[in-house]
This record gives structure tokens, sequence and C-alpha cells, in this order.
């Protein structure tokens, strides 16, 4: 049964804002008529949209021959990820659990066609129809169970499964998501990989904890020749934190916080002229200061 | 919704083993003019299923297209009438009140605003059962909706198809 939204959202949202959307209600509550459209109008958020969206078309490899391709956005939301889709050029369909967020899609007037349903379902798509999907910041909301009857695992097979079998054969699935845990991004990833795909993650500013981004490249059919084809410009950078095993398609995900030996830092240190320009400091401040000579702030062995 | 999008969709309650093509039952239809790209109706064409495209087209006014799909070689020759007929029964008609039926189930989609509604009941959603050893053959269920913990994957994956 669907929890009722009047009386819990609003106690729900007095929790602390750094409390992850999912971990409060199921989304179809969590984005109610004043969420969607707040999501909406921030600029912030359409444009960190936007900009995932070229990420995660760019890493669709779609043939460059300028014929419009029919893609699939799951988790559309209110289209702002699809608005970047016909911007390429390409046709669309959204899929979208929340009817609030699929109103304001249709009061934006998207180009592509709309579906409310839940992804955890399964598709409801023909067999490879699909040339490519994309999803931005959805995926997660699979991982938790929201009502008495859900499975996690079991709707990320039923996604999975339905998915592989509309994508055509070569065609890509792109999925921009903000795991939680090291745990949940190794479950989708393996559920991914049992439903018959083949990929990996592709981490966008892996050493910047506000820049980082990370996306899901799922292949359907040929191995992919490489994961790094999607790289355009030089700001981001392609890390593969994966290696496939040929015989299952088995891949591993690396830890990123994996405790590293302590380093010596390798710093270009303060050069002479900071070393005599502090002693000038001090001098003024009336301290006590060796005369400099030629031997102020010379190169020491690195034993010192 | 457009009927490119209505021939892809198919049903998909649990038991259903033909759920295509959806019935059209079309209360109120809208043109809309999209800019006429051959090379994604050349693209497109393999995919359509042709009987239902034609099916679905005349439920939501629109009697142009041939009855038979037409061969190769008028897709890819110059004349663009009939490119011009798919375009317009593919893109351009939007259904926008109504409702989509399975053809087994008579399950009705309500249509409204142009967003068909594919949300299924608990119990129309295929579900497999994933029996845990370690318990000894009790099914692991999420028991109440505040249990928003992640399902660490501990079991043994025999999945059971429940009828």
């Amino acid at each position: 049964t669907v929890l009722h939204s009047c009386r819990i959202v609003p106690a729900l949202k007095t929790l602390k804002m750094s409390t992850r959307p999912e971990l409060l209600a199921p989304p179809e509550i969590f984005y109610d008529d004043s969420e969607a459209r707040k999501y909406t109008s921030s600029s912030r958020i359409v444009e960190i949209q936007a900009r995932l969206s070229e990420r995660a078309l760019e890493l669709l490899a779609l043939p460059e021959d300028d014929v419009p391709r029919f893609l699939l956005d799951i988790g559309c939301g209110s289209g702002l990820s699809g608005e970047t889709i016909s911007e390429n050029g390409h046709q669309w369909i959204g899929l979208d659990i929340s009817a609030s967020m699929l109103n304001v899609a249709v009061e934006r007037e998207v180009e592509g066609d709309l579906l409310l349903g839940d992804m955890g379902q399964g598709l409801g798509l023909r067999a490879g129809v699909i040339d490519g999907a994309i999803s931005i910041s959805a995926v997660q909301w699979l991982c938790n169970a929201d009502k008495s009857s859900h499975e996690p695992r079991l709707r990320l097979k039923a996604f999975f499964g339905s998915l592989y079998r509309c994508l055509s054969r070569g065609a890509r699935a792109v999925f921009q998501v903000y795991p939680e845990s090291i745990a949940q991004r190794e479950l989708i990833l393996r559920q991914a990989l049992q439903a018959g795909f083949g990929g990996g993650l592709v981490v966008d500013y892996p050493h910047s904890t506000k820049k980082r981004k990370e996306f899901l490249v799922l292949t359907c059919g040929s191995v992919p020749t490489s994961i790094n084809d999607g790289h355009k410009g030089s700001g981001s950078e392609d890390d593969d934190d994966d290696s496939e095993d040929e015989d299952n398609g088995m891949v591993c995900v690396s830890d990123r916080n994996r405790p590293r030996k302590k380093q010596r830092t390798n710093k270009k240190g303060k050069g002479r002229e900071w070393v005599l320009r502090k002693k000038e400091q001090s001098r003024r401040k009336g301290n006590d200061v060796p005369a400099d000579s030629k031997y102020t702030a010379r190169k020491r062995k690195s034993r010192f | 919704m457009r009927l490119i999008t209505h021939n892809m969709l198919s049903c998909n309650i649990k038991g259903v083993t033909n759920g295509f093509p959806l019935k059209i039952e079309a209360e109120k239809v809208v043109e809309k003019e999209v800019d006429f790209n051959p090379d994604f109706l050349r693209h497109m064409f393999a995919k359509i299923e042709w009987k239902a495209l034609v099916e679905a087209a005349r439920s939501m006014g629109y009697a142009e297209l041939p009855e038979d799909s037409p061969d190769a070689t008028v897709i890819e020759s110059a004349d663009e009438t009939f490119l011009r007929k798919l375009h317009h029964a593919l893109l351009e008609l939007h259904l926008e009140e109504g409702a989509l039926v399975c053809p087994e189930t008579g399950r009705k989609f309500p249509v409204n605003k142009g967003i068909p509604n594919m949300l299924l009941h608990e119990d129309e959603v295929k579900q497999t059962v994933c029996i845990d050893l370690r318990k000894g053959n009790e099914p692991t269920r999420i028991r109440s909706p505040k249990d928003r913990v992640l399902m660490q994957d501990v079991c043994i994956d025999l999945s059971l198809q429940v009828p």
C-alpha cells in the first residue's frame, strides 16, 4: 500500500538536508507537486541535469551520421534530461513514476513521449527497438524497498532484464548514479551483468568530492572496444575501475577509499625568495634573525 | 502519446504471453506538427510492426496507410509521398485522452494528458521469490515500508516463478 503523503512528508522534510531523498520517501511521494516545481525551477539543478545529460549522451557513443535515434530516458522526471536529448536531434520516450513530475514535463511541452510507470516492474517494451538508454540520478531509487511487497534485488532484475531485451544489438545504456555506498554500486553492477550486459563504470573527476560523477555504461550484445569512446574535451578523466574477465563477464569495482601507503609528498617547497621575505618580516618585527648569506634556503640533502 | 511509442509498448502483466499490440480507445486525438526527417523514418522502419501501426492509426482516425507493409524499394526511393504518410502517422498524431487495452486480459491503461498510466497493481507484477537456504526456505521479504535498508546479496540465487 502506498503511504499517504499529506501528513508524512512535511514531517520527513524537517530532517537534515543532507539526507538522501530516497531515504525519505518513495519517489512518487517525495516528488509531489511542490517538490516537482521546486526541482524544475532551481536553475542550479537545471544546469547540473543539462551537463549530466550531455555527458551521458556522449558516453552513449551513437554513430555520428546525423540520423536521429530512438532513445529511452529512464526516470525522466520533468523532462530536463529529455530536453537535452531533443536538442541533440533524437527522439525519445521518457518513463517516470511520479505523476507530478510528468505533469511539469507536459507543461514544458517536451518533445518526447512520456509514460507513467515503475521501472522496477519491467519496462514493457518490445524486443530490440531502443537505440540507447540514459538515466540521470534515477536508478538508485530501485535499491530501496518502498513497499512491503518490494524486494530490491528482484526489481533490479526485472528492470535490467527488460532493458536488455528492448535494446537493439550494440546499443548502450548509460546511467548517472549517486550510489549510497560501495555495496549499492556493486549490487546494481552485479544485477546488470547477470542480465547479460557488459560494461563498467566511468568516473569523471575522481579525486574531487564535489565534482565527482559516476556513470554506469552498459553495452548490449557486443563487447565494447573501449569505454573511452565517448571521451571529448580535456577536462574530465575517464577512469575505468574495472577489468573484464572474459569468461563470465565479471567486473571488479575497486574501492576508491583503499588505504594507501603514506607517501612523502613531493611538494615544490618554498623557494629562496619566500624565505628571504619571511626573514625580512621577522626582522621588522624585531626578532633576532641570522644574516642572509649564500647558504640561505639552499637545498639540503633529503635526509633533513 | 504518439504512435511510434504505441508501436513499442507491450503489456507487462504477469501471465500474459502476447501483450502486443495494445488496442487503442481514442477519446481525444490531437495533431502536432513535427519536422520531417526521412533518415529517421528509414532507420525506424525496420523496427515497426506494420499491422499494428495500421490498426492503431485507423483507431486514431487516419486511414491513409497501405494495408501491406511496403518493401524496401519504396522506402529507399526518392519519392517521399509514402514517407510523408508514415511521418504523419508515426510522429504527428497524439493520443491525448483515452485508454490502451491489453489484448489478452482486457485490462485498461488510461491515458490522461497524453501520458499513459502503465503502473501495474501488486498482483499483476511478475513475482519471483528468492529462497534463502540459510534460513530454511523462508522467502526473504522486507516487512515494512520503514525498512528502507538495502538488501544485501546474502541468499543463494534460486529464483522460482510464482504462478
